[in-house]
């Protein structure tokens, strides 16, 4: 296993240009609405002494007012946007099976954010799993077209397990629970819930991935065919796929656990405090895109390690 | 030796006073219920007898009787109470028909010597919304009037089908929470007509009296009621019969389950007699269990502290089941407090409600108001209370949130947090909620929305504002008198309102008439502020008969106009964008550092304060010390010449950036 990630670090070292591009784009997305967003901060701030308050902390008064009229992408703005509260309500929404419940806009930015991952995946693993020597962008020309058919296939099966799925687990356990005075046993039941949805989840993620590699490796046009590749690997390696998975959940717990103590809160308004909190925020961004890309290139690894050694 | 004599004639008065004090009852004790209950836990059915021994205390003769059957709110979909634009949602949850409740009278006779067997005389009446469907209120024609100072002796057997929790009462699994269960008589009023409204939107109204209540539940099981335990009894057939009493209330509630944990704590305060507090907590709650006790004991400490000591020597805290929906209420001697499973202790839960709830025995129990009609009477007292004693008692608030269907409590230390008190209701201009309805329209009958915001937090702001306007000394002489003069009877809001003017000496219906008999609101702004050279800067000026550019007339200004050369001209520019009128200090900042204090009545739509100053006004704050929070846009109340709200847009336009950010990543995760 440390080989396999050894050695995924060191195809995930190859794509690192790419990965800042990426970033890049994320950011861009991220400062144009944020830019909307703080436009209306400030226009509702105006000369009130309540933007001294927002500036050393937070106006909670101020704040009551400015929800109330806030519409669309500024009604999710919130006080807990910042410290911990920026990962864990986006994570709170995907574990819940709700990940584009944050504004309505977020569908379509969020379906465009996935589609342009998967184009960038027939870059990165195109660059990583193909026996031939190609560029990043020959790569995507190459496979993007069977990543978007595998990206929708995959794409239902998510919607099957958390749009239907855990929502028809989330009923029985209120069925099943509706005399229980002990509301341990319903938490024990929610934590089994989430257990059975998310292990499916992740496992749908990593026969995903090996569908993709699968495609890449061996040049399989036949979509189908890729998928049956991807999920044979996961089922005939169950404990290394998933060992490799929880590998890099943990790493990945680590590292938020790390923004945890590091992350700014809500005080700290002079420039030098608000780049601070920009430069832990991105390199915290950056953390999790890499862990991503390394995971990748250890699927990679391991696919060759178990297909060709 | 007068001395002597005078102290020892002031001794014996005291005694003889204070022995004709011991046995006098706290309150006229109108209405007493003698009952014997049967719980029968398979069926979910409760089997009573009750006598009541009422008394007409009124001038006139009552010719009828009428009782509130609360439990017939919950019979099917069409009651008022499930019609009503508060609750009408709440039946859809119901499955099945074991979910729905009900309430039979099966005999109801009169005692003494006008004996008469009056099951036939039943009638429902609907005397408030004339729905054909309600079944809350039963009216018995009597064969004689009840005359003035007569006792009626009523004895009613019934039989109540325990529904799935609606409004606190009900049982779920072996959770049985019993409120607003057995056949409840009306109050007879001066005038001669009964208050005995339907049940709709609101609380309850009664009589104060004595209760004398055997409970008969499984063995083993553990109790909880109104007043104290003062005998039980194994009946060896599987069911132990608990007898509860307690003199001068207005109603009684009860629990039971096998689960509850049982602690028992007392109060004990120099100034205040003690209470004995039993805690009845789920299993689960256990590592609440300090922050229950200690709660409750903050709660009789301050309101006792402040309004006046809680009399009745215990209380009983109940832990809620999980999903029976019996938390957060008051009654009697006994409480309901909630908490989620994981809370930590600056999320304030159970500590906010627990205050609450215990600080209702002092504003609903003890002063016991008609609820249907002035629910702001002890609600809006109440959040009042509680808000300051959680201003003194506890922590500042900060934010905090659940994650994870509400398994993660997550506290925000450093984020501020605001209380209703602290300013009105989020401002919505125009639609203000304050619009909504007034407080003055009884209870049971606001409309939409309208309930929580006049019962609750407008007359916390409202008596927030009169603190902050009379100053606290006054203000808790006002409650405590108020408390002391309304204990263990019936005031109207008028009652309060002659308190306040009494003790604070001045004449307070502009007030009422705004904050209580209207629904205007109060919204203070800076409009605009303009300062100018005080002299003239540009343009031609007059010297020694001629005109020179002002640029060149310097020297003559100077000597010309020595009080205003060299300073700034100051326009500061007040607003009354509201329709309420409330007097407003105003606070004027200076560069310089200097500062005026203003004073305005408000009543013109806005007004002008003018300054020759050597500084120019940076700063303008209307009501600085937040008197008026009833103010529904605090941000307009203030103005300064830098705005900073650039900065602060940045700094938190950042933070959002980094929660969308990360919203997209996690995103990625399908991709």
């Amino acid at each position: 296993m440390i080989s396999v990630i050894k050695n995924g670090w060191h195809r995930t070292s190859g794509i690192r240009r790419y990965v800042v591009l990426l970033y890049v784009l994320n950011l861009l997305v991220g400062v144009a609405l944020a830019s909307i967003v703080g436009r209306e901060i400030a226009r509702s701030l105006g000369h009130s002494l309540a933007a001294n308050q927002m500036i050393d902390s937070f106006a909670p008064l101020w704040f009551q007012e400015f929800s109330r009229h806030a519409e669309g992408l500024v009604r999710t703005f919130h006080p807990a946007v910042s410290g911990m509260g920026a990962i864990l309500s986006p994570l709170d929404a995907l574990i819940t099976g709700r990940p584009f419940q944050a504004f309505p806009g977020l569908v379509w930015l969020g379906v465009a954010y996935i589609l342009l991952w998967v184009l960038f995946s027939a870059g990165a693993f195109g660059k990583m799993a193909s026996d031939t020597e190609r560029s990043f962008w020959n790569a995507v020309g190459t496979f993007w077209g069977r990543f978007v058919v595998l990206g929708g296939v995959f794409g239902i099966v998510y919607y099957l397990i958390l749009g239907q799925l855990l929502p028809v687990l989330s009923a029985s356990i209120r069925q099943m629970t509706r005399d229980v005075t002990d509301e341990r046993i319903v938490f024990y039941y929610t934590l089994g819930k989430w257990l059975v949805v998310w292990l499916l989840a992740l496992l749908t993620h990593l026969a995903f991935d090996f569908s993709r590699i699968a495609a890449v490796a061996h040049n399989i046009r036949f979509v189908p065919r890729a998928m049956l590749q991807g999920l044979g690997m996961v089922f005939k390696h169950p404990l290394r796929t998933l060992g490799l998975m929880g590998v890099f959940l943990l790493v990945a717990f680590l590292g938020m656990l790390v923004y945890a103590v590091l992350a700014p809160g809500a005080r700290g308004g002079t420039m030098g405090a608000i780049f601070l909190t920009f430069f832990i925020g991105q390199l915290y961004l950056l953390f999790r895109m890499v862990v991503r890309l390394w995971l990748w290139g250890s699927e990679v690894a391991l696919w060759q390690d178990v297909h060709q050694g | 030796m007068n001395r002597i004599k005078i102290g020892l004639l002031v001794g014996t008065f005291l005694l003889f006073t204070a022995a004709l004090a011991v046995g006098k009852p706290l309150s006229n004790r109108i209405a007493n219920y003698t009952m014997d209950v049967r719980l029968d836990v398979n069926t979910h059915m409760l089997y009573g007898k009750e006598v009541i021994r009422w008394i007409n205390t009124t001038p006139h003769p009552a010719p009828d009787l009428r009782f509130h059957l609360y439990y017939n709110a919950w019979q099917h979909d069409r009651t008022s109470w499930l019609s009503s634009t508060r609750y009408a949602a709440r039946g859809r949850d119901r499955e099945n028909p074991d979910d729905w409740g009900y309430t039979r009278v099966t005999s109801i006779r009169l005692q003494g010597p006008a004996e008469a067997d009056l099951t036939q005389q039943q009638e429902f009446i609907q005397p408030d919304d004339g729905n054909p469907f309600d079944q809350t209120v039963l009216r018995v024609v009597l064969p004689q009037p009840v005359q003035p100072g007569d006792t009626a002796v009523i004895e009613i057997e019934w039989e109540a089908k325990i529904p799935r929790p609606f409004a606190r009462t009900g049982v779920v699994g072996n959770y049985y929470f019993i409120a607003q269960w057995f056949p409840k008589i009306g109050v007879f009023q001066e005038d001669g007509t009964w208050n005995c409204h339907q049940f709709i939107q609101t609380e309850f109204f009664a009589d104060y009296g004595v209760y004398d209540v055997k409970l008969t539940v499984p063995t083993g099981w553990i109790v909880g009621a109104t007043g104290t335990e003062i005998e039980k009894q194994d009946n060896g057939d599987g069911t132990t019969t608990h007898r509860f009493y307690q003199e001068d209330v207005h109603d009684f509630v009860w629990t039971t389950s096998p689960d509850f944990l049982v602690f028992e704590d007392e109060f004990k305060d120099p100034n205040l007699p003690p209470v004995k507090i039993r805690l009845l907590l789920q299993p689960y709650n256990r590592d609440k269990k300090d922050r229950y006790l200690e709660s409750t004991k903050i709660a009789l400490r301050y309101y006792g502290g402040w309004f006046g000591a809680y009399p009745y020597g215990h209380l009983t805290v109940v832990d809620p089941a999980y999903q029976s929906r019996s938390g957060g209420m008051e009654y009697p001697t006994l409480f309901t407090g909630g908490t989620p499973l994981f809370s930590k202790p600056l999320t304030r839960q159970p500590e906010s409600v627990t205050i609450h709830e215990c600080g209702h025995q002092f504003w609903y129990g003890i002063v016991g108001n008609n609820e249907f009609e002035d629910a702001w009477l002890d609600e809006g007292f109440n959040t009042y209370s509680q808000s300051r004693v959680m201003d003194v008692a506890l922590p500042d608030p900060v934010v905090s949130r659940y994650y994870f269907e509400g398994y993660l409590p997550w506290v925000f230390t450093d984020i501020p947090w605001t209380e209703r008190y602290d300013g009105a209701d989020p401002y919505f201009g125009f639609e203000s909620p304050f619009k909504l309805d007034k407080m003055a329209r009884p209870s049971y009958q606001q409309g939409p929305g309208a309930y929580r915001i006049n019962a609750y937090y407008k007359p916390l702001l409202m008596l927030r504002t009169l603190e902050n306007y009379l100053g606290w000394k006054t203000f808790q002489k006002i409650m405590s008198t108020y408390f002391d003069r309304w204990k263990f009877r019936h005031p109207k809001p008028r009652d309060f309102f002659d308190v306040v003017e009494e003790i604070s000496g001045q004449n307070f219906d502009w007030f009422w008439e705004q904050t209580y008999d209207t629904s205007t609101v109060f919204d203070y702004a800076v409009d605009r502020v303009i300062t100018m050279p005080a002299v003239p800067s540009k343009g031609l000026v007059p010297v020694d008969g001629a005109f020179v550019p002002a640029e060149e007339a310097d020297s003559s200004l100077a000597a010309a106009f020595p009080d205003y050369y060299g300073k700034k001209r100051n326009l500061v520019y007040i607003r009354r964008w509201g329709e309420a009128i409330f007097p407003v200090e105003i606070k004027v900042t200076f560069a310089n550092g200097d500062t005026v204090l203003e004073h305005w009545d408000g009543r013109a739509r806005w007004t002008r304060f003018e300054y020759v100053h050597p500084s120019a006004v940076t700063q303008v704050e209307v009501d600085p010390r937040r008197v008026l929070v009833l103010d529904i846009h605090s941000t307009n109340n203030t103005w300064q010449k830098t705005s900073r709200a650039n900065r602060a847009a940045l700094k938190w336009a950042t933070r959002w950036l980094l929660w969308l950010q990360h919203t997209l990543e996690f995103l990625a995760f399908f991709g």
